[in-house]
């Protein structure tokens, strides 16, 4: 068992005072068997209390109504966080044909339509599929997976702010450049091609290990394998996601995961800063 | 008033092609239409556009009116033509209608729950799973979550014509937002000012409960633990083409009109703004569109909505009525496989007919399709208000090239069924002063709560004024008559 430390901070001013507004904050790492939350601390502005909500996935959401004008909004969250060593190397005791018939049967299609269906974001362009390595029943599902990761890993270049969270896969590959949601859509986007269930994966990765996407929110994908369960992979990072990967949420891509969405009656302009720290104690 | 020596239904020619509700093929009134088409008969012409005129002045002063659509216009507001004679339906004609349209719509509570939960119809194949997932209105906010006593259509609008073979077949489902009522009830209104004693020598089934009854069942799904609940009806505003309805329910039920911006959300709870303060709400009988009420979680750009809206619903904080998600049904290409949804959860037969439907997203139907363009009405599956329909025997041959291109680039957009004939309907023409035979449809309003259903005993009967006209919706030019169910 390991213990994190983690603080997520934003930070939000705006030029003129917004009226009303409602901000709803993904950004509790979940709590399972393997992920337990020990010490929690949330304060926001204002000292507004945050109400917990449950998401269309199940996951808790923090929300809050500001009624009066305000001027800027800071949230801070800091948290104590117990996991469980896990192997990522996990092996199937289904044959290829197996997994592949379970996969292929209408009933698989249908309890995981939502993530096998292709969102905006990853809408893969046709002229594009022939490029990635091709699923078959001849190839353990596991061992695809693994090397669709490293396909990918290397079909991008890491560059921050070279995207944001609206770009489209064609535009990815175009310019061959991304963050951590490029490699995660890119990857959601060939799997639900080979009709594998793919999700997409929000959540903290332990800083201490100098991987890349360590000073913001991390992105990767957990892929469904018959007998085994969901596994999960981080192109970014050419690994399998281990004990150092604490999960927040997860949903159909980016979209469903934003840390934070709010709806303000505003006119001016707004900047703001965020930043994540997690380190292991 | 003078006695005539020629009533003004004399000089009525029916046409031989249509189902005539009104008179039989030897120009005698139908028994049930017997005593109308005498008291109509003592009108003189000059009587008759008296009683006509003073009617439409009273629609204009009370502000029954709708709103047209245009592409660079402005929305034009519009009266909402209504005919004097009204059409009469026989009860047991109609105690057949009213079985068909609640059997239906408790199917289509079923299925829509099946496919939020289980999905046991598409495992089953009974409907293809692609056909529901591809569709823009199933929504994953819906998943796995009930709705308050498991109803998704508290209120629904069948619309159902009639055809040469004098059977009633179901054209469509609205399960979404249907309007019309408020015509229906302000038409009885005008007709009982005008023709009272009417009423008294036919025993007319009454329909005034109906913003009671609505009332009523959104009362039965009000959130667990609230005992009397705050009721609220939701518009999206001034300038929506059904404003004049939501702001006429809200008063009839005696509850609040309200804006997306009148109200919000906290902590998983809707608040009303109050002079006294934040009240909170309970039930949302709601007029705006799925994708516009939470910006939050559909549309960000929505002025309409409420953001936190679906997440105080998720919670069971908040009764919505209609659920949102319900669009997945009345999809024009899912209401070809509603005979057999009828039959996998209710395991009866259907009572009412579906029209033959062809799928452009079948590769034989769409070929057919193409082929006889000429003979089919083709429809775009996810417009309503009659947008976008084509009619073949109205096509130009260039026309029909130009269907095909589009239905060729989207199949799955496209459905296409024979031309049916609408049934025809002694309608009184303005221009010349005459009644004419006039093709009508009728849409009837089925309220669903928790183990209640009510059905208003008529509907709308709309009337397309335009000669030869199939399409009967108001934006499309069509007008609107009482339709009276005896006792």
């Amino acid at each position: 068992m390991e213990e994190f430390f983690l603080e997520y901070f934003i930070e939000t001013k705006y030029a003129s005072p917004v009226r009303r507004a409602n901000f709803q904050l993904l950004v509790l790492p979940e709590s399972t068997s393997t992920q337990r939350v020990t010490e929690l601390k949330l304060q926001s502005s204002e000292n507004r209390e945050l109400h917990r909500s449950k998401n269309l996935f199940g996951f808790e959401t923090l929300t809050c109504y500001m009624g009066k004008p305000f001027s800027e909004f800071w949230f801070r969250l800091t948290a104590k966080i117990q996991k469980e060593a896990i192997n990522p190397f996990q092996v199937s005791q289904l044959s290829p044909a197996e997994e592949w018939a379970f996969l292929h049967s209408l009933d698989s299609q249908i309890d995981h339509y939502q993530f096998l269906q292709a969102t905006p974001l990853t809408h893969m362009p046709e002229k594009e599929i022939g490029i990635f390595p091709i699923y078959s029943d001849k190839i353990q599902l596991f061992d695809y997976l693994t090397e669709l990761n490293t396909f990918i890993f290397r079909q991008l270049e890491y560059t921050p702010e070279s995207t944001d969270v609206n770009t489209p896969i064609g535009e990815i590959l175009q310019f061959k450049r991304g963050v951590c949601q490029d490699y995660a859509h890119l990857f959601i986007s060939v799997c639900r091609q080979h009709k594998i269930p793919a999700r997409y994966v929000s959540g903290y990765l332990n800083q201490g290990t100098g991987f890349v996407g360590t000073s913001q929110l991390h992105a990767w994908v957990e892929a469904l394998i018959p007998g085994l369960g969901w596994v999960g992979f981080d192109s970014t990072n050419n690994l399998l996601a281990d004990h150092h990967y604490l999960k927040i949420a997860h949903g159909t891509d980016f979209r469903d995961c934003s840390p934070i969405i709010g709806v303000l009656e505003s006119a001016g302009a707004q900047k703001s800063t965020h930043s994540v720290t997690v380190t292991n104690q | 008033m003078k006695q005539q020596s020629k009533g003004i239904l004399d000089s009525y020619k029916p046409e031989s092609s249509h189902y005539d509700e009104v008179f039989n093929e030897s120009l005698e009134p139908k028994e049930h239409y017997q005593s109308i088409v005498e008291r109509f008969n003592q009108f003189s012409v000059t009587d008759f556009e008296r009683i006509n005129n003073e009617v439409k002045t009273a629609f204009f002063n009370q502000g029954i009116t709708f709103a047209v659509y245009a592409e660079d216009k402005k929305p034009d507001e519009r009266i909402f033509p209504f005919d004097l004679f009204p059409r009469i339906i026989p009860n047991k004609e109609w105690m057949q209608l009213e079985r068909g349209v609640i059997q239906r719509n408790k199917a289509i509570n079923l299925f829509l729950h099946d496919l939020y939960h289980k999905k046991q119809i598409l495992k089953d194949k009974v409907v293809p799973a692609d056909l529901i997932f591809s569709s823009k209105n199933y929504l994953k906010e819906m998943v796995d979550f009930t709705p308050e006593g498991g109803i998704y259509t508290h209120i629904s609008g069948t619309d159902l014509i009639k055809h040469t073979d004098g059977q009633y077949y179901i054209l469509e489902d609205n399960l979404r937002c249907p309007s019309g009522v408020s015509y229906v009830l302000s038409n009885r209104l005008a007709l009982k000012k005008s023709f009272f004693d009417l009423f008294t020598k036919l025993q007319t089934k009454t329909i005034y409960q109906y913003p009671e009854q609505l009332l009523e069942i959104l009362k039965t799904v009000k959130p667990k633990n609230v005992e009397t609940p705050t009721i609220v009806v939701v518009t999206p505003g001034m300038y929506n083409s059904a404003y004049f309805e939501h702001s006429f329910l809200a008063q009839k039920m005696g509850i609040s009109l309200v804006e997306g911006r009148d109200l919000f959300v906290d902590r998983d709870f809707v608040y009303m703004k109050t002079i006294h303060g934040p009240k909170r709400v309970d039930v949302i009988y709601r007029r705006v569109d799925d994708e516009f009420i939470d910006p939050l979680c559909f549309r960000k750009d929505s002025m309409l909505g409420v953001p936190g809206l679906m997440s105080a619903y998720r919670a069971g904080n908040v009764t919505l009525a209609n659920a949102p998600g319900t669009g997945v049904a009345d999809d024009k290409a899912v209401y070809h496989y509603v005979p057999d949804i009828i039959k996998y959860y209710l395991r009866e037969e259907p009572i009412l007919n579906n029209v033959r439907t062809y799928h452009c997203e079948n590769e034989s139907e769409c070929q057919y399709v193409l082929e006889n363009i000429g003979n089919l009405v083709v429809k775009p599956v996810d417009e309503s208000g009659g947008y976008g329909i084509t009619i073949g025997t109205t096509l130009t041959k260039q026309e029909i090239e130009e269907v095909k291109v589009r239905i060729k680039s989207n199949p799955r957009k496209y459905i296409a069924q024979p031309i049916m004939s609408l049934s025809v309907h002694a309608t009184y023409i303005e221009e010349t002063k005459e009644f004419e035979p006039r093709h009508i449809d009728l849409r009837t309003f089925c309220l669903m709560g928790k183990n209640v259903e009510y059905i208003l005993k008529g509907g709308l009967t709309r009337v397309a004024l335009k000669k030869g006209n199939l399409i009967v919706n108001s934006s499309q030019g069509g007008g609107s008559k009482d339709t009276w169910v005896l006792d």
